[in-house]
């Protein structure tokens, strides 16, 4: 008996905490919650579970306003990046998961960037890369002429490759990636403005492959 | 001893309870095979005779491989997924670049692989801040003459 007394309110407990958890915050006072139905049997257990509850209920409702405050100072595509909604339909919210992604995306980059600038200078494996880098823009008739940079360090060359506008450099890169492709296995890219109405490409090619091809896995 | 073992099993009813409630759901692999992928060859002057499935060289004469483009159907993931997908085919020497677009149309990165063994099923992941929720993602390989590419799945 008191088994299923106790299995019935932790049910209940649990729902009532899912559904606590899941509702807005609340800005009037809490109405009193009645977990046991009348005529059941109150055992100690049962109270004092139900003045936990009442406790956390209470809690949660202190809480209300101070998350309401914060809500504000939290920019809105973090807000949709925390709970995105799978298909959006409201062009607002598609606008703000763009932001966000872009947000992660710059953030990313920064990273790579910052691993980049610590990198040490391997001087035999940055001759052969960058001997590579140039191989493949020579290669190709569109890309040679794009002013660029390349700075081969340990493992990673970062790539700078003045964008003219036209709208090839876009359709290139791919194809920059593919013959790269033996010695630089992944790249990662980012547009910069540069300050004068132009933009850049900055492209981090590296030799590390955390996906290297094998005999089937799954 | 009997008052803390019911009260430890109704905090356990409650912890499954929630975390039922939040363990996020993934969606279903996309499996689909080569067909669709268009050659790309015109660089080395000769138009490639196709297979369709799986897609590959039909004239193995061709001394040069092909080149094939696929389009690579995934549903957008929810963050700190990353996005993986298989690549299956035959023939030695084939690479393969997975690449994506954004939607504004620039270039956000890639991961390539080349091949040495008779057979192949690779799997490439990029991170998810590679792969925004508007991203496009396409599969570029080199086939040798005598290779295939059968098809890819997008894991989900």
């Amino acid at each position: 008996m008191k088994i299923w007394i106790v299995s019935l309110t932790s049910a209940a407990l649990a729902g009532l905490i899912v559904a606590l958890v899941s509702s807005p915050p609340r800005t009037g006072s809490p109405a009193a919650v009645d977990l046991v139905a009348p005529g059941m049997e109150q055992s100690d257990e049962i109270r004092r579970l139900a003045e936990q509850v009442k406790e956390l209920q209470r809690s949660i409702d202190a809480r209300g306003p101070e998350a309401a405050r914060l809500q504000p100072q939290i920019p809105a595509p973090e807000r949709e990046a925390a709970n995105p909604d799978p298909s959006p339909t409201d062009p607002a919210q598609v606008e703000a998961l763009r932001a966000a992604a872009a947000a992660r995306h710059h953030e990313f980059m920064s990273g790579v960037a910052q691993s980049f600038g610590n990198e040490k200078l391997e001087p035999r494996w940055a001759k052969y890369a960058a001997a590579q880098v140039s191989a493949a823009f020579e290669g190709d008739a569109a890309l040679r002429n794009l002013a660029h940079t390349v700075d081969c360090r340990e493992r990673t060359c970062r790539v700078e490759i003045a964008d003219d506008e036209s709208g090839a450099l876009s359709l290139r890169l791919p194809m920059l990636a593919m013959s790269l492709a033996g010695t630089l296995p992944t790249v990662v890219s980012e547009r910069m403005d540069r300050g004068n109405g132009h933009s850049a490409v900055v492209l981090y090619f590296s030799s590390q492959n955390p996906t290297a091809p094998g005999v089937a896995s799954r | 001893m009997k008052r803390h073992a019911l009260w430890w099993s109704a905090m356990a009813m409650c912890v499954v309870f929630l975390g039922s409630a939040v363990t996020p759901a993934r969606a279903v692999n996309i499996n689909f095979n080569a067909s669709q992928c268009v050659a790309t060859s015109q660089a080395i002057g000769v138009k490639p005779d196709l297979r369709p499935f799986p897609i590959g060289l039909l004239n193995a004469t061709v001394a040069d491989s092909v080149a094939v483009v696929c389009s690579i159907p995934r549903s957008p993931l929810q963050s700190n997924i990353p996005a993986g997908f298989y690549i299956d085919g035959d023939g030695a020497g084939t690479s393969c670049t997975l690449y994506v677009y954004n939607y504004t149309g620039d270039f956000l990165g890639g991961v390539s692989f080349t091949n040495s063994a008779a057979k192949y099923d690779a799997y490439l992941s990029l991170p998810f801040q590679q792969v925004p929720f508007y991203a496009y993602t396409a599969l570029w390989c080199y086939l040798p003459p005598s290779g295939i590419l059968r098809g890819v799945t997008s894991l989900q």
